[in-house]
């Protein structure tokens, strides 16, 4: 039988009978939550995995058929909230986790109390008139990278060459490497995530959820996260003034302040 | 009267894949160099482009272009289309790197 916890590397810290369950997004792992994780440790039961082929989750658990859309994901969350026995939680998704998090809380309306999305998106190419912030072909070009040494590549590359407009001292902090990802793995991740379409699935979220949306995501643009608002039953909106797609990361304190009032 | 475009034209015609890639390739690399900065994606976007252009030789039936200056342009899409898609890898995964013992 698959040892769950071991299989995504599960961590669970703090001493309060109501729990939170972090989920990175995709290219992180448990560690981008450490800048606001231990702001929770004091009230709450904090839960912390890496999803197969990120962290140190297990990589022999890797099943390329099973990792070829979301639903993998959403039934190894599952299957830690049944081995953890939890329920009634707090999920904190981030970017591709926000979807993952919803299709579980669909399929299983019981292990969860609230959502709380931070650069969510649920469809990253533009079809008709919805505005996902990706043409198709972006999206190819991106998959088309990551058969290179992506990694490596987008290391290397000149904060001025990238046209980032965050604070360079910033910028060199956000590239300081403390996430692992498996670049095979990856790969089919980064497939799944940016070629999904859950637009349909919004209507379906049947507990309260809180949007966390950047004010300049390139990743999730805002209209993405007003398209969410509108389109979910329950969901609050709130506009962050930081920049980037990883708000958790780049500005925790605002972050944390928009997280608080919603628990 | 054959302009310098036509001229040019009808000698890539009689080149061989090789030669066209000695003529060429120094002065595309060079645009390419400038573009991204780093050697190693300048190497496969160079590949890339030479790969691409002389597997489909309509490539160069512009009749206004010189084919320098079509594999220049090619070149500069590729590099713009190659910054973009790691822009959007590094923004992220802004903390990412490789698994130790799982590189590529």
């Amino acid at each position: 039988m698959t040892n769950v916890l071991k299989r995504n590397n599960v961590t669970v810290i703090g001493e309060g009978e109501n729990v939170i369950l972090f989920a990175h997004g995709f290219g992180c792992d448990q560690n981008s939550w450490k800048y606001i994780r231990n702001n929770f440790t004091s009230a709450y039961k904090v839960v912390l995995f890496d999803y197969v082929g990120a962290g140190n989750s297990d990589l022999n658990s890797y099943d390329e058929g099973k990792y070829n859309s979301l639903d993998g994901y959403v039934t190894d969350l599952l299957e830690i909230c049944d081995a953890l026995a939890l329920k009634d939680i707090i999920f904190v998704g981030h970017s591709v986790s926000c979807m993952i998090g919803a299709l579980a809380a669909i399929k299983q309306r019981a292990i969860f109390k609230k959502l709380i999305f931070i650069g969510p998106s649920p469809c990253y190419i533009n079809k008709g008139t919805y505005t996902g912030g990706f043409d198709q072909e972006t999206i190819d070009s991106l998959l088309e990278v990551m058969e290179e040494d992506y990694i490596n590549w987008a290391r290397s590359m000149a904060p001025a060459i990238m046209g980032k407009k965050n604070d360079p001292l910033l910028g060199q902090e956000l590239s300081d490497s403390f996430c692992s990802i498996d670049p095979t793995m990856a790969k089919q991740f980064a497939r799944v995530t940016f070629l999904s379409d859950n637009r349909e699935d919004l209507s379906s979220i049947p507990i309260p959820s809180l949007t966390i949306q950047c004010s300049d995501d390139m990743i999730a643009p805002l209209l993405v996260g007003q398209y969410i608002n509108e389109h979910t039953p329950n969901n609050t909106l709130t506009v962050l003034e930081a920049h980037g797609h990883c708000p958790h990361m780049s500005q925790p304190v605002e972050t944390m302040a928009a997280i608080r009032p919603f628990l | 009267m054959i302009s310098n475009n036509d001229r040019e034209k009808c000698a890539i015609n009689n080149l061989s894949p090789s030669e066209i890639y000695d003529s060429y390739a120094p002065a595309v690399y060079g645009k390419v160099l400038s573009i991204v900065h780093e050697v190693p994606i300048a190497e496969k976007i160079l590949e890339k482009v030479f790969v691409t252009s002389l597997n489909d030789q309509t490539v160069f039936n512009n009749t206004l272009l010189t084919p320098l200056v079509i594999l220049l342009n090619q070149s500069r899409k590729k590099s713009d289309k190659i910054i973009k898609a790691l822009n959007i890898f590094n923004e992220c995964c802004a903390g990412a790197t490789v698994c130790i013992g799982d590189k590529k």
